[in-house]
């Protein structure tokens, strides 16, 4: 009994180990929050560690006072929030009927929404495609092409496919019509999965990037992600001119990250709650 | 609705099947806005690619553009850049799987040890965090960091009596950094799946091993790696299967002039050929070349896993 209290050196060190990678996962997050507060005229920034180097709000009243900041913000709500309902009337609607094992063609629509899973028509196509759509510099250009994520919509299905036949089998038999059956029934008992799947949905465009630099030219119509690598690349050229900027491009760079990531930051507690569990009904058997 | 056809059993007559498809209309016209999404999004630009043989013509388009057979190919072929990507690639890939695939296992079986919930849990919050920002945020905070002028690398630089050095922007280093940085953004993320297979191992196992005297060590080598080797053996599988994908989105947001060369993968070059300098029907077939090796990867990959026993990916 005494021995089981003996705390071996193999504990000691592996929890020594996780505190270690626990701190170089979170520090460079505290570093910018340092950083962004930081008293910009302060030269010597270099040597910050632990605590910001005196403080205050400059960076972030000269961040909001960017008409391309707000305008990135307010572009990458609207893309956040229509996108996403987009994206879930879209992915239920499909889910529901693949996970009905009697439709006839079940197969034959499983392997049409899968396929693009494994063959592509490439990045050139696609842009020439939404091109000849009219949908170039648009918003909409990535509310469309981002509509179904394969991966999503194969979880879905996988989650209305473990609802019991039993509960579908008797809205039917209580009159109710498919549709009907999936308002009800299907969807009030599927809440936290929808909500896994909508958070997934909802952070992929919130980070979305590669899409917005192909197809958005105009700066007003910039995500917020695509004006933030324009700061960090802006910043990096005023830094080789010469010191004449009146704000420290650093912290102003650092500020505008704090912003870009502070929506993920408050949902990440609800995402964590649910994605370990979003993870696992994907196909991935544990 | 051939396949539809095939599904039901029996040799019902035709007029039944008819009445059975007409039974789940509700059903049929509710996927009608979603297969209209692939049809539109996915499967139009597949046949987009016969651009590859074409010379391409802004004013032409896709389908009125000359065809010109395999000449696309042929200067594909012809092309340095090409074999330096298809290098790069193949190569990024490789060490990212090499290095970057047992540390989630590894982080996965040290914290199954960990007994204080509370402890798991922080930790388990800060590792999974990075995955969930993107890489313009992260490219942000390493070009602070590495900054040998105002960032941490600097002052770590001189503290040790160097001579400051910026590994982002540099061709020898740059490669390591690709690597680091990915395996910093996903190692906690990957270890998940890993963790759940964990929960599953027969603990009395673990209970006989300390009877016979085995230590921690011990256990792990022959109780917890065999019992997680089939899920290791399928992810390891499927990772391999999606190799051509050297991590797009990273590389664009940390190449730069200088280091553009000794990094520069497929869709990378693609980009910059096709959408920035306008030769699209070079950049497609670039494109078409990748993706036909990457179908044959996948598609082999997940009928290798299924021998295993386990549900592929896809």
């Amino acid at each position: 009994m005494a021995r089981k209290k003996k705390i071996s050196p193999f504990t000691v060190l592996n929890y020594a180990l996780f505190v270690l990678i626990g701190i170089i996962m979170v520090y460079p997050f505290w570093y910018v929050v340092m950083y962004s507060f930081s008293d910009p005229s302060r030269s010597d920034l270099s040597s910050l560690y632990l605590w910001p180097e005196g403080f205050t709000l400059s960076a972030y009243a000269y961040a909001f006072s960017k008409k391309i900041l707000l305008t990135g913000f307010l572009n990458s709500v609207f893309l956040t929030v229509v996108g996403t309902a987009v994206n879930m009337a879209l992915s239920v609607m499909l889910a529901y009927p693949l996970s009905r094992e009697k439709l006839p063609g079940k197969r034959f629509f499983s392997a049409f929404v899968i396929f693009p899973m494994l063959f592509s028509g490439g990045m050139i196509p696609t842009y020439l495609v939404i091109k000849q759509y009219g949908l170039l510099d648009s918003l909409w250009s990535l509310i469309g092409y981002m509509a179904v994520n394969v991966y999503n919509l194969l979880i879905l299905t996988k989650f209305f496919k473990s609802i019991p036949e039993s509960l579908i089998e008797a809205a039917k038999i209580d009159g109710c019509g498919d549709v009907m059956t999936l308002i009800q029934i299907v969807l009030p008992l599927s809440k936290a999965s929808l909500a896994t799947i909508a958070l997934f949905y909802a952070v992929q465009h919130w980070n979305e990037f590669l899409y917005s630099t192909i197809y958005i030219n105009t700066d007003s119509k910039w995500p917020l992600q695509v004006v933030l690598r324009n700061i960090i690349d802006m910043v990096a050229n005023d830094l080789n001119n010469s010191g004449a900027v009146t704000m420290n491009p650093e912290n102003f760079k650092m500020a505008t990250i704090v912003i870009t990531v502070i929506p993920i930051i408050c949902v990440y507690p609800f995402l964590q709650k649910y994605f370990t569990k979003g993870v696992m009904m994907g196909s991935v058997k544990g | 609705m051939a396949a539809g056809v095939k599904t039901v059993r029996g040799a019902a007559p035709n007029r039944t099947l008819w009445k059975t498809i007409k039974g789940y209309k509700a059903l049929y016209l509710l996927m009608v806005p979603g297969l209209l999404y692939f049809i539109l999004f996915r499967y139009v630009p597949m046949f987009g690619l016969v651009i590859a043989f074409k010379d391409y013509d802004i004013f032409k388009g896709i389908w009125e553009s000359e065809w010109v057979g395999l000449q696309n190919f042929r200067d594909l072929i012809d092309s340095p850049d090409f074999w330096n990507v298809m290098k790069n690639t193949l190569v990024i890939s490789f060490v990212k799987i090499l290095i970057g695939f047992p540390i989630p296992i590894l982080l996965a079986i040290l914290l199954n040890e960990i007994r204080h919930v509370r402890f798991k849990k922080v930790i388990q919050t800060c590792i999974y965090l990075p995955h969930f920002l993107s890489w313009v945020v992260i490219s942000g905070i390493m070009l602070n960091l590495f900054s040998p002028v105002f960032g941490l690398a600097g002052t770590f630089f001189r503290t040790f009596g160097l001579e400051p050095v910026n590994i982002m922007a540099q061709k020898g280093t740059i490669f390591w950094v690709v690597i680091f940085s990915d395996i910093w953004k996903e190692a906690g993320w990957s270890t998940i799946v890993f963790l759940a297979a964990l929960t599953q191992v027969d603990m009395n196992l673990y209970e006989a091993a300390k009877m016979d005297g085995a230590n921690k060590i011990q256990q792990m080598i022959h109780i917890t790696i065999p019992a997680i080797s089939s899920i290791i053996i399928v992810m390891l599988i499927l990772r391999i299967g999606k190799i051509m994908n050297a991590g797009f989105e990273q590389i664009l947001v940390l190449q730069n002039p200088v280091t553009r060369e000794s990094i520069d993968i497929f869709d990378t070059y693609v980009y910059r050929e096709g959408l920035q300098m306008g030769s699209y029907s070079f950049a497609a077939t670039v494109d078409t070349f990748k993706s036909v090796i990457a179908l044959i990867l996948v598609t082999s990959a997940n009928k290798i896993s299924k021998l295993f026993g386990e549900e592929g990916l896809v």
